[in-house]
């Protein structure tokens, strides 16, 4: 059985799809959320332009300094998305963001946002309920390049203090997570006092 | 409220009434250590995952342990809660493992608990981490070692099987909090009363009081292994792949420890069968000599866990195994060393009791509704709603993501003695029936004839599920051989698709390939046919939308033999294909069009059917489809022919696969629908969710079947609603054998489609009963296609209407179509090598003058 997620506005990290206003502002289509309904398509003129071309987030990986891997995320060839927590300590500080990296292995080389849903995501700032403490933040927020390789920085944080546990779920798109609970994770983390 | 729930707790567990604040932990057997308070939040939430494991695995929480866990979440006391855990979970415990906050373990035994003779049973571990160790918990046991090469006086001890279960859903470490619950499988094959040893061990690796050496991951590289002889090795996904050459393939690595005794375990899958061999050497004599090995028994075919025990006297530097006995292959996923339970100080141990119930042969006997012999699928579950046989330990052709298995007359299992109840099925067209089982100490047969409410075959539809896989995905993680040619017929014959096309897509490619054989295999049982051919999927390439490729001559373009040299333009897989005469179409098409960029101007339908968003074209479905249907290619004659006949659908949603499949038809192309399941990538349900259904005059034979398919002489369902002999009369009415079924028996609507929008409904029963329903003559005024369809799960294919001989034009859509085309190209333009951008340019630009065409020949 599924765990089924809330997905409200606050409870989704979504990396916005700049691409879609790029080809809207070609295009003269409304981008989603846009007080405008409708509008005509000139496709008149032009011709079929070059992609402007995608993010290397892969030279990330050899950058110095960069946050320890929390969450590997393996996108299938068949774009199911597969997630994988490491196996290394998780201590929060109460109250204090803290920067983890994911790494990306797109096989199926897609280009939609990653996103990621939690039950435990606060989803208001008074939110008082014991099992929302989470507060996440994906970066850069973008979609997925559709290099093999990316890596995002995941940052965290915590409500409260003591051990505090999560599920994060990843998908890709609707219909993407992959079959047997493999596109989500289960985390523990020490929450210490600031 | 918390006295009350105590109560209530106590009472479903034991079945007393309970005195609140009173009432023992235990019911009986071993006293476990009481935890007195944990945080509330990672408890319930470790404790649902683990409800859901042991669901995954058929060894669900009853519904009564669900609703106080349900009940907990709204329990603000945290001891309260943490004592109603361990009150609910501890009868469920075989033993207790204490950590200590200094590392140190100790082991108590809980309630006897009873396994079944030959039958994997799941059961709890209390584990009291005041540690706060995330490390493994692992297990082990004198009576769980391999009997063949044991000492002869230990072969009679050596009756009990065991592993921990740290997959999904669970993290495989302790979560840290200072009370959880892990499960433990456990199998016997000795009946009656017995004792056995159960030891734990909770070390951190690396760490002083770790049982762990080193642990060899193949990630990146072979992680230090090497010294090959005879041996050829490559690490590829994850996993060490070795192939021997000769006949003393070894291969070795070099490992330091203190000595004692040790155990060397390792994952893998050899593909035939012998024995292999582990040699080491110590700092004194640093070479493997005749006098220091153990043997191991291969198990050709199947993927498990070897487990080698031996001693070592003095300081360890190194360890070979000789894998193979000669030519041949294994492949290794992951190498553990660790010291034997009781060589490192924190294994810690107890003595426990099992109680083996014996079991009985159940035979079955399964005939299809017309008395014929037929395959069917059994869901059995006990009067605890565990499923069996066990999930997590099954093999081909059962498979362990699935609750069923299948079997027909002559096959039998074995059973524990009691009650079950077993959910007999074969596929969709049949009525689902509940069968109560009593299995005593003689063998009893399982009866079940098929009772259907339809069976389409009689009206000459032949059902068939375009995409289905033996290899990846849910088959296995790691990349393995994936199943046989007979193990997938048995779940077409299980679910009444009568015809399979198995595709051979990226896992395990080189060994699925060998299936090929550009006819229906020779496991074939008429009217059940099974045909391997292509996906072309995890090859690197074709990241603008894969394709399914049916009716192959030849599986592999010129200029390789595998997997990796194929075009990465889909119209360049698709000119090859269809030189052979291939029928082509897209797999899982909504992947890339559920997101929206943005819409333009538009009457968006009922259901969303058509509607306006521009899809992102993000993914790998019908995505550089709106380029595809626009062009003709060389058939094998040389004649010209449609580049794809058909865009697959059923299995992703509705309003995204539905409607570019309306769009492309309202812009005159005729590719036809088809239904498709993926299995098991988008499901491991069953096979045959998404189907096809194919007109046929006469017998049934694949190249028929598929070249109807091709043609549109079909229907797509998911196997509960049909609409047979879609057909226009002289008078210009439509005519169709409607009928659905769902157990309300509600109403549901058939709705008459013109150029994507409904025009007349008509309702029928969702009763099983088979409707003739008539549409009245239409009044069209251009070229248009007619369908009908029951939203969700059925839609046939069009009808088309010609009037003065024009095309199929309808403006608004092929202003979608050309806005959608932009957008596949600024998405997919880079996926395509350098040496086929040129021609992806040119074919890009004969759909856009395609679209550009329709808009300038059309007025508003």
């Amino acid at each position: 059985m599924k765990p089924k997620n809330k997905r409200s506005s606050q409870a989704v990290v979504r990396l916005l799809s700049f691409a879609a206003f790029l080809v809207c502002s070609v295009l003269g289509c409304t981008p989603p959320g846009s007080s405008t309904n409708a509008v005509s398509l000139d496709t008149s003129s032009g011709s079929l332009g070059n992609n402007s071309g995608s993010s290397n987030a892969a030279s990330n990986l050899t950058e110095p300094g960069r946050p320890p891997i929390l969450i590997t995320i393996t996108i299938s060839p068949e774009s199911r998305v597969k997630a994988a927590a490491e196996e290394i300590p998780m201590e929060l500080v109460q109250g204090t963001w803290k920067d983890y990296s994911i790494e990306i292995e797109n096989a199926a080389g897609i280009t939609a946002p990653l996103v990621i849903e939690s039950e435990q995501l606060l989803a208001e700032a008074q939110d008082s309920s014991r099992d929302r403490w989470l507060q996440i933040e994906l970066q850069p927020d973008r979609p997925l390049s559709g290099e093999y390789t990316e890596i995002r920085t995941l940052r965290i944080k915590s409500r409260d203090l003591g051990i505090r546990t999560a599920i994060l779920n990843f998908n890709a798109g609707q219909g993407t997570q992959d079959l047997g609970f493999r596109s989500d994770v289960l985390v523990t983390f020490k929450v210490l006092e600031k | 409220m918390t006295k009350v729930l105590n109560a209530f707790v106590l009472l479903l567990v034991f079945g007393i009434a309970a005195i609140p604040g009173a009432a023992p932990l235990q019911a009986q057997g071993g006293e476990l250590p009481v935890v007195d308070r944990v945080d509330a939040q990672p408890l319930l939430l470790i404790t649902g995952r683990l409800a859901e494991a042991m669901q995954s695995l058929g060894s669900p929480f009853t519904a009564e342990q669900m609703t106080m866990l349900a009940a907990l979440k709204s329990e603000t006391n945290d001891s309260e809660i943490t004592a109603s855990v361990q009150r609910m979970l501890d009868p469920m415990c075989i033993a207790a493992v204490e950590i200590q906050t200094d590392g140190e373990v100790t082991v108590s035994p809980a309630a006897p608990m009873e396994v079944a003779e030959n039958g994997w049973r799941a059961m709890l571990v209390k584990v009291v981490n005041r540690a706060g160790l995330q490390s493994k918990l692992r297990v082990d046991s004198p009576n769980a070692r391999p009997i063949p090469h044991g000492p002869q006086d230990d072969i009679e001890n050596r009756w009990m099987a065991l592993s921990m279960y740290d997959g999904r859903p669970l993290h495989a470490n302790l979560s840290g909090l200072e009370l959880e619950y892990r499960i433990v499988q456990i199998s016997s094959t000795t009946v009656g009363n017995r004792k056995a040893r159960l030891e734990f061990n909770a070390g951190v690796t690396g760490s002083a009081n770790s049982s762990v050496i080193r642990q060899w991951r193949f990630d990146q590289d072979s992680d230090g292994w090497g010294e090959l002889n005879d041996l050829k090795m490559n690490v590829r996904d994850q996993s060490l792949n070795l192939e021997a050459v000769g006949d003393d393939p070894f291969f070795s690595a070099p490992v330091s420890a203190r000595g004692g005794r040790m155990v060397l375990r390792f994952w893998g899958r050899p593909d035939g069968p012998g024995v292999g061999q582990v040699f080491w050497w110590t700092e004194s004599i640093p070479q493997p000599d005749g006098g220091r090995q153990m043997v191991f028994q291969l198990d050709p075919g199947s993927d498990r866990e070897y487990t080698i025990e031996f001693p070592v006297e003095g300081e360890l530097k190194g360890v070979r195994i000789d894998p193979l006995q000669g030519p041949g292959k294994f492949r290794i996923d992951w190498i553990n060393l660790e010291y034997a339970a009781g060589e490192s100080g924190s294994w810690s141990g107890t003595e426990i009791e099992l109680r083996t119930v014996p079991s009985t042969e159940v035979r079955f006997a399964v005939t299809d509704a017309d008395g014929s012999p037929c395959m069917a699928a059994f869901e059995i579950r006990d009067t605890q709603g565990r499923v069996y046989p066990y999930q997590s330990k099954r093999q081909a052709p059962d498979f362990f993501f699935q609750t069923q298995i299948y079997r027909e007359t002559g096959e039998s299992i074995r059973l524990p003695q009691g009650t079950y109840s077993v959910k007999c099925s074969h596929g969709p067209e049949s009525l689902v029936q509940m069968q109560t089982l009593h299995v005593g100490e003689q063998t009893v047969t399982l009866n079940y004839q098929v009772e259907r409410w339809i069976d389409t075959a009689q009206h000459g539809y032949w059902s068939g599920d375009h995409h289905i896989h033996a290899a990846g995905c849910l088959h296995y993680e790691n990349p393995m051989q994936g199943v046989l040619p007979k193990d997938m017929l048995r779940h077409i014959m299980g679910e009444d698709v009568k015809v399979g096309c198995c595709l051979t897509w990226g896992p395990c490619f080189d060994f699925q390939k060998q299936f090929f054989r550009g006819k229906p295999d020779d496991v074939s049982r008429y009217p059940y046919l099974l045909r391997y051919d292509i996906e072309v999927s995890g090859f690197g390439s074709h990241q603008s939308g894969h394709l399914n490729l049916l009716k192959l001559r030849q599986q592999i373009p010129a200029g390789g033999t595998s997997k990796h040299h194929w075009p990465t333009l889909g119209m360049n897989t698709l000119r090859w294909a269809k030189q052979q005469g291939a029928v082509t179409g897209t797999a899982h098409s909504g992947a890339g069009l559920t997101r929206s960029i943005g819409r333009i101007e538009g009457e968006d339908g009922p259901h969303r059917l058509p509607n306006f968003d521009i899809p992102a074209f993000d993914g790998i479905g019908a995505n550089e489809f709106i380029m595809q249907v626009t062009h003709e290619v060389d058939g094998p004659d040389g004649k010209k022919q449609p580049a794809l006949d058909f865009i697959a659908t059923m299995n992703t949603p509705r309003e995204s696969e539905w409607n570019i499949w309306y769009h492309v038809l309202n812009c005159g192309t005729r590719v036809v629908a088809s239904g498709e399941t993926d299995f098991p990538c988008l499901t491991g349900e069953r096979l045959g969710i998404g189907r096809v259904y194919v007109k046929l005059d006469g017998v049934l034979d694949y190249d028929s079947w598929v070249e109807a398919l091709r043609r549109g002489e079909s229907y797509v369902s998911d196997g509960t609603s049909h609409l047979m002999d879609f057909a226009k009369q002289q008078d210009g009415s439509f005519s169709l054998t409607a009928a659905s079924f769902k157990p309300d028996g509600s109403e549901v609507d058939v709705e008459l489609i013109v150029n994507g929008y409904p025009v007349a409904v008509q309702k029928i029963k969702a009763d099983g009963k088979q409707n003739e329903l008539r549409f009245e003559s239409l009044k069209v005024d251009r070229s248009s296609w007619v369908a009908a369809r029951i939203f969700p799960s059925a839609h046939t294919n069009p009808i088309w209407i010609s009037i003065d001989d024009k095309p199929v034009q309808i403006r608004s859509s092929a202003q979608w179509c050309l806005a959608a085309l932009e957008q596949c190209w600024l998405e997919k333009q880079k996926t395509y090598a350098p040496d086929e951008q040129a021609q992806a340019r040119k074919d890009y630009e004969h759909a856009r003058k395609t679209y550009q065409r329709i808009l300038n020949e059309t007025k508003e």
